[in-house]
């Protein structure tokens, strides 16, 4: 076997690349998703905008940043050039520059000691002090919350977010206030991580198989994953060997038998069923089987421990406890899912090995063997569909890595909750991180049945990997 | 040999290669099959206006969305008449309020307690479900006219008015010992001699013995009460004791000359409290007419208004005379005893008329805004002819300085040539008034209805009948007929016209809001057992009279606005059937396939919405085509640019090119593409873009593949010593015959890219206004409709099936065409 090696070893670091390409791309479609993943939280009464972006920290979507601001920092602005300006007071200001849009700002302030009043002016644009008006509300201190903190008191962006430049002024209420030299203003802000930072952080996350926590549902991801792998394998896994297992014989007969009857019947029914919308043939089924005759369940992956109306308890009278319960219970569930599969999927199987076979019974050693007067059953199965087995294989192990990923709109319509229904779900609902790790999931899955089937393909046909 | 032109040149061989390929391509079976399933695709796509009854924004007209169940019986004495008995509002259990039907059998009175069927079963007891509405209760009575003394054995029973109780049509509940909600207010009815008022609890207690027969000179031809007796307010009135007004009621009676008022005190039926009847009821108005009366006088009279003060509208007479029109405003005097007297009532009423003559003559019976709570805005709408122009005058109750009642010119509304028969109808949205009028035009045989909008003091301006969609109607027409009454039923938005042949048409406004489409047909009922057909039932019978009943629980009206089981009432003598009708009916939406009570066919039933599905199965093959055409195009330009660039450049270029389309294939396609619509926005043209940019990969490895093998053919070595660029090359020698692989993978691209266009559909990232087989697919699960509606899931399905089926063979049949080895040795 030479040259077998340098051929996995150069599909390897294929795969790796795409790997990191496709992750890549699972990040920027999650980056460019409108929405953002701390939104669901802003709808809670409970929380307010600090505790939301400190949730963006959490996520690692956003930093937090301390500091200070001191007198020095402070610089007079003359009442005559602030509008609206208290004649009998007098105002000092500090512009600080975000460079980008904060989530939060937070303000910390002991003001009984000052005797002084502030106001915060932000704008997504740098104006100049002498543009600010103090009769202005929208950008005034009334948008921002004020409550006491600890140490003194606090303010804090309310509803709306924040912009870039932001203004805090001083207002000491008598005339030619020199600002205290000790003042001591801490300043807690909130900024979005840089988009370097983010895709950095992702590929590594991936990479490590970091996926954090689900927003909606609080558990870790990769703990809902877990879960919900093995369930799609058992459907979509059992039905891709079904798949095979039936469609293989068909297409070595039809292939065999060419331009019979059976061949058209075959291959007339199973592209009938290959090019219907997958989903509309699960609602049928569901129609005719469940509705309508009762012989299957609605929906789901399982009855479990509920024995309730509609349940295989209830149904099929094999209860709990009984030791072949979890076969007839997982079993019956999943014969509508399979069926479904299997009426789709079959033409792609039929016509592969029909096509495979055919050509190689076009090679001269089936000629020479008929020839020779060997059984045509011999020569069918042994010299013709080993051969032709090739494509088949290859396909086999890609079509069993694809089956992770699941019907996504099937495991909805038979509310078979896998990863494809997860996925789905997180989608709509937000939950970006599960949402993010299952399609890297789904990917993974299938870049690793590539490299299986470039591998098998190699090892079976040395030609390939001479290439 | 001769010269020919190049495009001769080209014309010729494509001329050939068609034939050529023909040849090929009608070997296939496949091929020829899904060249004909395209083909009947491409014809409905193509026909599709004539092919559909509809057009997509059709809405199936209410006759046959809703059912409007008819609940009916008969009887077995001949009927006369029918009045309904309004009983009580403010009964301890709302839900179990009914009403009294009373019908008029010549020498008796038969009532039949009936109550709302869709409320039998949920708040009475369960086991009553499925009850007829009289059935719920044991409760019904004979009135014979034999029972009253004072009545001639010759008399028959000629008129039958119930006058509502105290309890009745929201207003306040006066009550107190003794009282009977089911028995309380008062038969009044006529013979030819006499003028009967009849206690109703009479028939609970026989020895109540509460009744009055009050001797008429003359023959009554009309009988009428007051408005609020009549249960036509739609407002409350208070009565109360410390209020000083007191429960009051008129009755008005009289033939084609003659006019007689009566008032009535009264409190509740069985008030021990309750003066002696006679001195309850008192004659206070005898008018004798040298004209003839036209039609049954309007008595206007609204108890919460009743003061002395001159400036305050609501008790109008309206008496229509063949040449002039009366008014009379008053009886406004009352003296209250200060001091109880034992057997007579606490007020006493005199007569305060004034008078008004108007010298024109109505049309039709006057029109009157029924809600009462706002003083001066109570206006009276005379429907007139002025030379041959159709106008609405509106009276202004309040009147001028001395209180006389005005016609205020600048509230006339005019409906140019014609008549008016139908008393108009007017309501109150917001602070402004509607009025509905139809006019009949003896020149074209049709009528039309009319709307007007405004206030009383800015005046009415006719208003369009305007649908979502901006389409602008004047009026709209009722095709020949003669509307003798409007009905406008506030509750539920739908207009009922009684033509002067007893026909019942109907026309539903906010149907006609949300689809566009004007639809007056015969108003049609379902009967309970699932029977349909044209009212009134039986089929065959003439009806005789149809009434306004309400909301059948004690009221006319319910406590609350929003509300739709709201019932008619009718009799048809012939059949001697009695029946109530749901007016807004059951929504019946999705539709099975079937012909339907407006006439129209729905081939494969409608939706949820009442489109026909027929209509946009056929008008979603476009969608398909656009779709699965142009994103397949898309697919196949840039796979095959990429391909043949890849191909011929070759070296590392081939290299990082492969490795992308590589890593393109490997992408999870539907949950990319889901996040992607999801980004970019519903609408077709994105579903487009993205499929087109994510399937390219697999056509450009093809295409490659081919590339490499021209790449070697002599051809290109020709062009490249004729010294083509690398760009021309690729373009005009290379393309061009890579383009039937290209053509091959179109057509299954095209498969693929309308069964990705239904799924995302389906998940509600298609195009909301896109008349496509995935938004119906996707509509049936919003609707709820998947488990039962076959003839919405199946064609949809079917049609996503055939089509795909269709490109894929033929896709087949073009790959056995370049692929040899594949053909039949």
């Amino acid at each position: 076997m030479a040259g077998l090696g340098p051929y996995v070893v150069k599909r390897l670091i294929q795969a790796v690349i795409t790997l990191f390409v496709v992750t890549s791309i699972v990040w920027a479609l999650f980056e460019a998703m409108p929405g953002d993943p701390t939104d669901p939280f802003y709808a809670n009464p409970n929380l307010n905008p600090g505790d939301i972006a400190k949730m963006a920290v959490q996520f690692g979507l956003a930093e937090e940043h301390h500091g200070y601001l001191t007198a020095s920092d402070f610089k007079l602005i003359p009442n005559s050039q602030l509008d609206g300006a208290d004649p009998t007071c007098t105002y000092y200001y500090h512009l600080i520059d975000f460079q980008r849009h904060p989530r939060a700002v937070v303000f910390n302030f002991n003001i009984s000691k000052y005797g002084v009043s502030i106001y915060i002016f932000s704008s997504a644009k740098k104006v100049p002090v002498n543009e600010i008006s103090l009769n202005e509300e929208s950008t005034a201190k009334y948008k921002w919350a004020d409550y006491s903190s600890l140490v003194g008191r606090a303010i804090q962006t309310a509803g709306v977010l924040p912009k870039r430049y932001t203004y805090v002024l001083l207002n000491f209420s008598k005339q030619n206030a020199q600002i205290p030299q000790d003042l001591n203003i801490a300043m807690m802000y909130v900024v979005d991580t840089p988009l370097y930072v983010r895709y950095v952080e992702f590929i590594k996350d991936m990479f490590t198989f970091n996926f954090g926590i689900s927003i909606r549902t609080n558990q870790p991801v990769r703990e809902i994953l877990a879960d919900r792998i093995p369930r799609t394998l058992l459907w979509f896994g059992t039905a891709t060997i079904l798949v095979y297992l039936i469609g293989i014989p068909i297409g070595t007969y039809i292939a065999w038998r060419r331009g019979g009857v059976a061949e058209g019947v075959a291959i007339g029914t199973s592209l009938f069923f290959y090019n219907m919308p997958s989903f509309w043939l699960g609602l049928v089924f569901i129609w005719i089987f469940s509705y309508t005759l009762g012989w299957t369940p609605i929906g789901g992956y399982a009855s479990g421990n509920l024995t309730g109306p509609g349940s295989t308890c209830a149904k099929l009278g094999i209860c709990p406890g009984n030791p072949i319960y979890p076969i007839v219970d997982y079993g019956w569930h999943l014969i509508l899912p399979l069926l479904v599969i299997l009426l789709l999927g079959m033409a792609g199987v039929i016509l592969l090995q029909r096509t495979s076979m055919l050509e190689t019974m076009g090679e001269d050693y089936i000629l020479t063997a008929k020839a020779k007067g060997l059984p045509e059953k011999v020569v069918r199965n042994k010299h013709a569909r080993r051969n032709a087995m090739l494509p088949i294989v290859t396909s086999f192990v890609l079509a069993f890595s694809y089956s992770i990923g699941g019907a996504v709109i099937l495991e909805q319509i038979f509310s078979y909750y896998g990863v494809g229904y997860t996925y789905l779900t997180a989608l709509t609902t937000q939950d970006f991180f599960l949402a993010g790790a299952s399609l890297y999931i789904i990917s993974l899955l299938v870049i690793i049945g590539n490299i299986i089937a470039d591998i098998l393909y190699g090892f079976l046909d040395p030609r390939v990997r001479l290439q | 040999m001769p010269e020919i032109s190049r495009w001769e040149e080209i014309r010729r061989h494509m001329v050939r290669s068609l034939k050529n390929g023909w040849k090929l391509y009608s070997q296939s079976k496949f091929g020829i099959a899904g060249l004909a399933l395209i083909l009947f695709f491409a014809f409905l796509a193509v026909a599709a206006p004539i092919l559909t009854p509809y057009t997509p924004d059709f809405e199936a007209p209410p006759q046959d969305a809703l059912k409007a169940y008819l609940y009916a019986f008969d009887v077995s004495q001949n009927i006369y008449g029918m009045a309904i008995g309004y009983t009580q509002l403010y009964a301890p259990n709302l839900m179990t309020g009914g009403d009294w039907i009373l019908l008029n059998h010549g020498t008796s009175i038969e009532g039949i307690y009936v109550q709302n069927p869709a409320l039998v079963g949920t708040a009475l007891n369960k086991s009553v479900a499925n009850m007829k509405p009289w059935e719920t209760t044991n409760l019904n009575f004979t009135l014979t006219l034999d029972s009253i003394k004072g009545i001639g054995s010759d008399e028959n029973i000629t008129h039958l008015i119930y006058a509502s109780p105290s309890t009745s049509d929201l207003q306040l509940h006066y009550n107190g010992p003794g009282q009977n909600p089911y028995f309380d207010g008062e038969i009044i009815f006529t013979t030819q001699k006499h003028l009967v008022i009849y206690d109703i609890y009479n028939l609970k207690n026989s020895s109540y013995n509460r009744y009055m027969v009050i001797n008429l000179n003359f023959e009554p031809k009309w009988l009428v009460e007051d408005v609020t007796s009549e249960a036509q307010l739609t407002s409350a009135v208070l009565y109360n004791y410390t209020m000083q007004v007191y429960p009051l009621r008129f009755i008005m009676v009289g033939d084609e000359h003659h006019l007689q008022l009566f008032y009535q005190y009264y409190t509740y039926s069985n008030d021990p409290h309750l003066p002696p009847i006679e001195n309850c009821v008192k004659l206070i108005m005898n008018k004798t007419y040298s004209d003839k009366i036209i039609y049954t006088p309007l008595l206007f009279f609204n108890g919460n208004l009743y003061d002395s003060s001159p400036n305050k509208d609501g008790n109008i007479i309206v008496v229509p005379t063949e040449n002039n029109t009366i008014l009379y405003k008053g009886f406004d005097r009352k003296m209250i005893y200060p001091v109880p007297i034992p057997g007579q009532p606490p007020v006493q009423v005199y007569p305060k008329l004034m008078e008004k003559k108007f010298n024109f003559t109505l049309t039709a019976p006057p029109g009157f805004y029924p809600s009462a709570q706002d003083l001066g805005s109570n206006p009276i709408l005379l429907p007139v002819k002025d030379g041959n122009i159709a106008k609405l005058y509106v009276v202004r109750a309040k009147g001028d300085s001395k209180g006389i009642p005005v016609i205020d010119e600048r509230l006339t509304m005019t409906l140019g040539v014609g008549e008016i028969h139908a008393a108009p109808q007017i309501y109150k949205a917001g602070d402004n008034l509607t009025v509905y009028v139809t006019k009949y035009d003896p020149s074209t045989g049709h009528s039309y209805l009319y709307k007007f909008r405004g206030t009383l003091s800015r005046g009415f301006i006719q208003e369009h009948f305007v649908d979502k969609k901006g389409n602008k109607l004047e009026n709209i027409k009722i095709p020949a007929a003669d509307v003798k009454r409007l009905l406008y039923v506030e509750e539920n938005n739908q207009l009922f016209f009684l033509t002067r042949d007893m026909k019942l048409l109907i026309l539903d406004l906010h149907q006609y809001l949300s689809s566009g489409y004007v639809e007056i047909g015969r108003f049609s009922y379902y009967t309970p057992e699932g029977k349909r057909g044209v009212f009134p039932y039986p089929p065959g019978s003439k009806l005789s009279q149809f009434i306004f009943v309400g909301s059948l629980q004690g009221s006319r009206y319910r406590a609350t606005t929003a509300s739709f089981d709201i019932y008619g009432g009718y009799y048809c003598a012939d059949t001697k059937t009695v029946g109530l009708v749901l007016l807004k009916g059951e929504s019946q939406l999705p539709l099975p396939p079937g012909r339907y009570p407006s006439g129209n066919f729905y081939f494969l039933g409608t939706d949820d919405k009442g489109h026909d599905l027929w209509t946009w199965l056929v008008y979603g093959a476009r969608v398909a085509f656009i779709v699965g055409i142009l994103a397949a195009f898309v697919q196949v330009m840039i796979g095959s640019l990429y391909g043949v660039i890849s191909g011929y450049r070759g070296g590392w270029v081939d290299t990082v090119m492969m490795r992308f389309a590589d890593i393109m294939l490997t992408i999870p396609f539907l949950p990319i593409v889901l996040i992607l619509t999801s980004i970019l926005g519903p609408s077709i043209w994105n579903i487009i873009l993205v499929l087109g940019v994510f399937g390219w990969a697999g056509i450009s490895r093809v295409i490659r593949a081919q590339t490499l093998s021209l790449k070697a053919r002599p051809f290109v070595d020709a062009a490249k010593v004729a010294g083509a660029s690398r760009w021309r090359i690729m373009v005009s020698h290379i393309l061009p015959n890579v383009l039937p692989f290209a053509f091959l993978y179109m057509t299954i691209g095209v498969a693929g890219a309308i069964l990705t266009e239904a799924a995302l559909s389906y998940l509600g990232l298609g195009d909301p206004r896109a008349v496509s087989w995935g938004q119906m697919l996707y509509s049936i699960q919003t609707a709820g409709a998947t488990m039962y509606a076959w003839w919405w899931l199946l064609p949809p399905g079917f049609s996503i099936t055939l089509i795909s089926l269709g490109f894929y063979l033929v896709g087949r049949a073009f790959d056995e065409i370049l692929n040899p080895r594949l053909r039949k040795r």
